[in-house]
């Protein structure tokens, strides 16, 4: 895994967010062309124009968001993989995790992704996707929570 | 594991989508905070492994400048942090310092470059004496999502001790009060005068013990703590006796003996000793018997000039005794008549004395007796003495005490029997006189 470069990475996850515009303009109702015009631009635009390289992932993270919830409001699949080619621009580029092999992250990013699009898309109402989601995060906050407690307390 | 404003950022919007997701029923919304609460959670969990590993590489080595200091002496500290930081990760570490202590210039965090070794030095200020053991590091890690702050007070990260000594009472300069300086000075006599330590604040703790300037930086009500008076060593006097009196040299043995075991066993009870020596005779009583009348007063004009040093003149315990004396000399100068040299010495002793009577208002030695034992460093006084001679200066001295009420015990070497010693001990206020076997 480690000898996959960053940049194919980040070819597949330009390719990605390509494939799920495409997607939503196959669908029967795709919104206006200019609309998606326009929130691709928000998101590049917030990848070049950043005040610093810490903060480019996380202007990269939000300008990303209007694109998702446009595409996934249309069709949730090219939402889900639009989610995934935004992460994979985020997590590739240098500035975010210079110290660690990005696939280890954006892997399980994938994964998890994937399993929440199967959730939703297989229920009627959101209501136990949104318990599902909150319960989950405030589990693993418990988890690092404990983890982190654990840490603590073996150098004392 | 705290979250950076990022983070935040990322957690706001995250539940903001949540709630839209069931308020409108909008699965891209769920899907939306779905991914962004993932992200996080891989970050957390990447973070938790790098902060695991830095720290599991991390060393600390701390080398003092010396292993005994005294109170408010700084201490140069040297600190040699070594360890493994990923390029996205900023490493801070900071001494975790008892409160009594304070870094020169309230600096003791330091951030650890790239290259993940780097020694810092800083000097230390101890203000309470006792054994002040380094007791770790703090390390402070962020990355672009999170920092958390681990406190590594394992024997790896800790040591060595710095032993403080307290400073004795004549042992330093003293300094000029400072504004908060002067709030200590008002503390009573009964909680003691020097801070023996630093403790949060309890209900009913007295609010005059806060200090203020510690709990604004540490965020919390910290109170002092004043060591009490039966802390403190005792006051040790010798009252050396005249020159003019007979001297029983096994007597005096006896007592230089007695006084030198006592400043030792205070040095290795307390680790000081406060030690006064009264000396010296009373120079203006014996000068008209002096055949050399020039040198002396050449000498008193250079060294003790009455009226600059009015504590040489401690002997004379009122105005009517400078008077009595200087009518003294006043009726040497008439009986001299050969000795004109004599006679100009005379007069010049009649001249000083009569300008020293006015200003002699209050006894001088009885107000540096107060001064001195007002201060509290003291839990008893004890007094060494021959005995011979003059007592006046004696009187001075346990009235003095009686009045800050520290108890004064009078320690005797010398001939005296027990009907004698009695009487003494009437005459200088003391209920018993101690005889040195």
């Amino acid at each position: 895994m480690t000898r996959i470069p960053a940049t194919f990475g980040l070819a597949v996850s330009a390719i990605s967010i390509g494939i799920g515009i495409v997607t939503v303009l196959t669908t029967i109702s795709p919104p206006p062309w200019f609309i998606l015009i326009i929130i691709v631009a928000v998101f590049f635009m917030g990848r070049i124009f950043t005040i610093s390289a810490e903060e480019s992932s996380v202007i990269q993270l939000l300008a990303g968001i209007p694109l998702v919830l446009t595409l996934a409001a249309t069709y949730l699949w090219a939402g889900v993989i639009a989610q995934c080619g935004i992460f994979g621009l985020v997590l590739f580029g240098e500035e975010t995790t210079p110290a660690y092999n990005p696939y280890l992250l954006f892997l399980p990013l994938v994964f998890i992704i994937f399993i929440t699009g199967l959730i939703i898309n297989a229920s009627n109402h959101m209501l136990l996707p949104v318990l599902i989601v909150a319960g989950g995060a405030l589990g693993f906050t418990g988890l690092m929570g404990i983890m982190n407690y654990r840490l603590k307390k073996a150098y004392r | 594991m705290r979250p950076t404003r990022y983070a935040q950022v990322i957690i706001v919007t995250a539940a903001v989508f949540l709630f839209a997701a069931l308020l409108l029923d909008d699965p891209a919304f769920l899907l939306c905070a779905a991914s962004l609460l993932a992200l996080l959670a891989i970050f957390a969990a990447a973070f938790y492994i790098k902060s695991k590993k830095l720290i599991g590489s991390l060393s600390v080595t701390r080398n003092l400048e010396r292993s005994i200091t005294y109170q408010g002496v700084p201490c140069r500290v040297e600190i040699t942090v070594q360890c493994r930081i990923p390029s996205d990760m900023i490493a801070y570490v900071s001494e975790i310092l008892p409160l009594d202590v304070e870094p020169e210039r309230g600096i003791a965090d330091f951030s650890i470059p790239k290259e993940g070794t780097t020694t810092f030095a800083y000097n230390l200020i101890p203000y309470t004496y006792g054994t002040l053991r380094f007791s770790g590091i703090c390390l402070d890690l962020s990355d672009l999502f999170y920092r958390v702050s681990v406190e590594l007070t394992a024997p790896a990260y800790a040591g060595p001790d710095l032993l403080v000594r307290p400073v004795p009472y004549f042992g330093g300069k003293i300094l000029p009060m400072e504004y908060g300086e002067q709030e200590i000075q008002r503390i009573s006599l009964f909680k003691g005068k020097i801070i023996s330590g630093f403790r949060g604040y309890v209900q009913k703790d007295d609010i005059k013990f806060v200090d203020w300037k510690l709990s604004a930086k540490h965020e919390k009500l910290i109170v002092r703590e004043y060591s009490g008076a039966e802390k403190m060593p005792a006051l040790i006097i010798v009252d050396l006796p005249e020159r003019t009196g007979e001297l029983e040299n096994e007597a005096f043995e006896r007592l230089i003996s007695r006084v030198t075991v006592e400043v030792t066993r205070a040095y290795e009870r307390h680790g000081a000793a406060s030690l006064m020596i009264i000396s010296g005779i009373n120079i203006l009583g014996v000068l008209i018997y002096e055949q050399k009348l020039q040198r002396c007063i050449a000498f008193i004009s250079e060294h003790a000039h009455p009226q600059r040093r009015l504590e040489a003149a401690y002997r004379i315990p009122t105005r009517a005794n400078i008077r009595k004396l200087e009518l003294a000399v006043r009726q040497q100068v008439h009986l001299e008549r050969t000795d004109t040299v004599r006679k100009n010495s005379l007069l010049c002793i009649e001249q000083v004395l009569s300008r020293v009577a006015p200003c002699y208002e209050t006894p001088v030695f009885y107000i540096q007796c107060l001064r001195l034992l007002k201060k509290g460093f003291f839990s008893e006084v004890e007094v060494y003495s021959m005995l011979s001679g003059d007592l006046s200066h004696m009187r001075l001295l346990i009235s003095a005490a009686r009045h800050v009420r520290l108890e004064t015990r009078v320690f005797f070497s010398g001939s005296y029997d027990k009907t004698e010693r009695g009487q003494l001990a009437r005459h200088m206020g003391v209920t018993s006189i101690e005889v040195i076997p």
